[in-house]
């Protein structure tokens, strides 16, 4: 009874009468009449039409939006009998293509026979987005819907990625809401941004580590996100502190893990202090070193290139650029093939070096 | 040196060639995007990497397109204009901040108001500046949100770029009406409906498609075939002036630009690259040179991993240059490579399987450079204007041109073309698909 209400207050506001609902001769994208209230969705097959199955349909009228705008999407044609099961469908389809919140189907009888009409409510244009309580160029998901077809799921939905993109970026109490709300013929998209501090990261702590590791380690190469000073950024920090455990296993501690990163949130200084912990596992050293196939000549090589390593720790950059070496001093018809293995009950890799003539 | 730094100088030993200022890629310095945006930066450096195979598509065309894409940027709310890279596969992608153009699309559109709704689309993605992390990681429903959103915006764009909205659901309408519908994107119908509400009431204004056809005149007409085409039991890349002897019948299948076809246990791939990606080749596979019936060939076996599978997926710079270098250049333990040089760059065939090196050797005897009639069949059909006599549609003015067939698939067949007005013909008969 209130949306009824509240639906007649803006048809009289904008001095249409609720009934017809557009002339058939309406501009499309201009209508004639206020568009609903922003939670309407409605969809009425006139009850009289199932008594007028079968009847063939003389005209079919499309209201409130040029019916070129539908194209051939409805399956009802006119010179054919009338048939309520198709009638609906095509208003479930006009429904769910979204170009318009209220659907009326219903026939009149003329003098040339039957009329079928659709009378529709076409979705306004999001005429302006209004950003409350942040620069709008922070939420620039939401202004992008500026003149996009009124939609308030999809407002609501893409309000939430704009929040969680905050939240990423440093602003970890960001809160976007949004709606949608319809002003006679246009619609405004409304979103107020609880921005909240930036937070800056004030400590990274690493424990654990069997390497030394400095703070910088945290920065990306080229830019300036998760390092002491910098803004946090929360969807950057758990690809960075893998490199904290790829620094282990490329020096031999294969089995190195890190556990979740423990964020402490200091809220009157604004800053972030994250604390990971290491945790490195056995450090394997090279034990048996197996070579097979290839010449006597090219084995003494292998042998001669390789041997060093035995006993040291696994470093995997050492013992890539040893083999990668041997293969340059190797024929180019040898094809090289080294496999490690990590013994389970020592903290040694066995290698096994396979020379294969092409 | 920190373990950041090494990362680096490693990374910089592995892919420099000779550089002596800073990491490069492809021997190339690398993108100012790399300093600022890692996504951005794998973006540009991977359509360097295709550029470099393809050559670059049409520098006339894609100056047009460019500022096309001026038009509708200044229209947007982006501070810049995305600069515009012709490639042969997409429609249209944002690539990073920049964009990524179709050209075989661009010879099919109406008219440049078409090209502008295209761009208008991918301009909004930009607008609304949701990265692509965040955007990969999203439900398909919420990327639908993004796409509807973008196509609706988009019909304000092309309005206030000067062209008439109406032309928006056109170029939806033609430009994906061979694509397959996917989770991301709404479905075509409902794309087109929605646009055409989008653009209903909007102003109107000259489609320009005389600019369009203007500057499509004189381009490749449909798939570039100098970059690989069978002609009867002959495989020809004529823009590396090679062919390959095929035995009758023997199939071959091609994906963009890479050939492949199966003899016994071992499947070949054969690819035209550029000069860069020549280039670094030789850091990759030792290579011996070997007297072939075309002339000298190199063939060798990739040189080992420099790094191990684990170092994959750490995100930096350094790692970036690492994860493009595999794409390139790593290959099987066990693959055969050769490298035939030819003018403007080299063909390169991969054979891997049992016994790959001597399965090679013999397809590389089947080389040999193309017949005159082999160059000729390569020889793509371009884009040739030819003006209407009478007011007609283009179905029945093609009969003006060489290959009617062609005209009709190149336009609308019901468009009704003014007499004075172009219409898109071909210079030559299409022979080859």
């Amino acid at each position: 009874m209130v949306r009824a209400l509240l639906f007649l207050a803006v048809l009289a506001a904008c001095g249409r009468p609720p009934r017809p609902l557009a002339p058939a001769s309406a501009p499309a994208g201009r209508p004639a009449r206020c568009p609903p209230a922003p939670d309407d969705d409605v969809l009425v097959i006139e009850p009289a039409l199932t008594t007028l199955g079968g009847e063939p349909i003389a005209h079919i009228e499309v209201r409130g939006i040029d019916r070129a705008v539908l194209g051939d999407g409805l399956t009802t044609k006119a010179g054919e009998p009338l048939d309520v099961e198709r009638v609906r469908a095509d208003a479930s389809w006009i429904r769910s293509v979204g170009v318009a919140s209220q659907i009326e189907a219903r026939a009149e009888r003329r003098d040339d026979g039957l009329a079928l009409i659709y009378d529709l409510a076409p979705q306004p244009r999001v005429a302006r987005v209004v950003i409350e309580g942040a620069d709008p160029a922070l939420v620039p998901a939401l202004t992008a819907l500026e003149d996009t077809l009124r939609d308030p799921a999809r407002a609501v939905r893409i309000g939430e990625v704009a929040q969680r993109v905050l939240q990423m970026e440093g602003y970890l109490r960001a809160q976007v809401t949004t709606e949608t709300r319809v002003a006679c013929h246009d619609a405004e998209v409304h979103a107020t941004v609880a921005l909240g501090p930036r937070y800056r990261i004030g400590r990274i702590d690493v424990t654990g580590s069997a390497i030394p590791i400095a703070m910088t380690r945290f920065e990306r190469e080229l830019g300036a996100a998760n390092r002491v000073g910098g803004w946090f950024r929360s969807d950057l920090l758990v690809p960075e502190l893998q490199l904290v455990v790829q620094n282990h296993v490329d020096q031999g501690w294969l089995k190195a893990q890190i556990d979740p990163p423990d964020l402490q949130v200091d809220e009157a200084r604004q800053l972030v202090s994250i604390a990971a912990n290491v945790r490195p596992g056995p450090r394997y050293r090279i034990g048996e070193l197996r070579i097979e196939g290839g010449t006597a000549g090219s084995r003494a090589r292998a042998e001669s290139t390789l041997r060093p390593l035995h006993g040291q720790f696994f470093a995997q950059r050492t013992y890539q650029r040893a083999i990668h070496q041997l293969s340059r001093q190797l024929d180019a018809r040898v094809a090289l093939e080294a496999q490690w293995q990590a013994r389970p009950d020592a903290d040694i890799v066995d290698v096994t070096l396979t020379m294969r003539a092409r | 040196m920190s373990r950041r730094g090494e990362i680096v100088a490693a990374a910089v030993a592995a892919l420099a060639t000779g550089c002596a200022s800073g990491p490069r890629y492809l021997g190339e310095p690398l993108p100012a995007a790399c300093r600022t945006d890692m996504m951005v930066c794998d973006a540009e450096l991977q359509m360097r990497a295709q550029l470099d195979g393809i050559g670059r598509v049409d520098p006339a065309l894609e100056r047009y397109v460019q500022a096309v894409t001026a038009r509708v940027a200044r229209a947007s709310t982006l501070g810049r204009v995305p600069r515009v890279l012709l490639t042969r596969t997409l429609l249209a992608s944002a690539i990073g901040e920049d964009l990524g153009v179709g050209r075989m699309w661009l010879v099919l559109a109406g008219s440049e108001a078409e090209v502008a709704a295209v761009l208008a689309h991918e301009i909004a993605h930009l607008e609304s500046r949701v990265g692509r992390p965040i955007y990969a990681g999203m439900p398909a429903a919420l990327r639908r949100d993004f796409e509807s959103a973008a196509d609706e915006r988009a019909a304000a764009l092309v309005e206030r770029a000067g062209y008439p909205a109406s032309q928006l659901p056109v170029a939806l309408a033609r430009s994906l009406q061979d694509s397959i519908e996917d989770e991301e994107h709404p479905p075509l119908r409902t794309r087109v409906v929605r646009a055409r509400l989008a653009a209903a009431g909007r102003a109107g204004g000259d489609d320009h498609r005389e600019a369009l056809l203007s500057a499509i005149d004189g381009a490749i007409a449909f798939r570039d075939l100098s970059r690989g085409a069978r002609v009867g039991d002959a495989w020809v890349w004529a823009m590396r002036d090679l062919a390959l002897d095929l035995p009758p019948g023997h199939p071959l299948e091609q994906d963009v630009d890479m050939t492949r076809w199966i003899d016994g246990a071992v499947t070949y791939y054969a690819t035209p690259v550029g000069p860069r990606i020549r280039r670094e080749l030789d850091r990759f596979v030792a290579f011996a040179p070997r007297q072939a019936r075309i002339g000298r060939v190199l063939v060798g076996a990739p040189l080992p991993l420099a790094r191990p599978p684990e170092l994959e997926d750490r995100g930096s710079l350094a790692r970036l240059l690492v994860e493009l270098e595999r794409r390139h250049f790593v290959f099987d333990p066990e693959a055969e490579i050769a490298v035939i040089d030819r003018p403007g760059g080299a063909v390169m065939i991969t054979a891997q399987g049992p016994s790959a090196a001597a399965g090679l050797v013999r397809w590389l005897d089947r080389l040999r450079a193309p017949t005159a009639a082999e160059r000729e069949a390569t020889t793509s059909p371009r884009i040739r204007l030819v003006r209407a006599p009478r007011t007609a549609t283009v179905a029945q003015l093609s009969t003006l041109c060489v290959d009617p067939e062609a005209a009709r698939e190149l336009d609308d067949p019901a468009r009704v073309v003014p007499a004075g007005g172009r219409i898109k013909c071909t210079d030559r008969k299409r022979t080859l698909k």
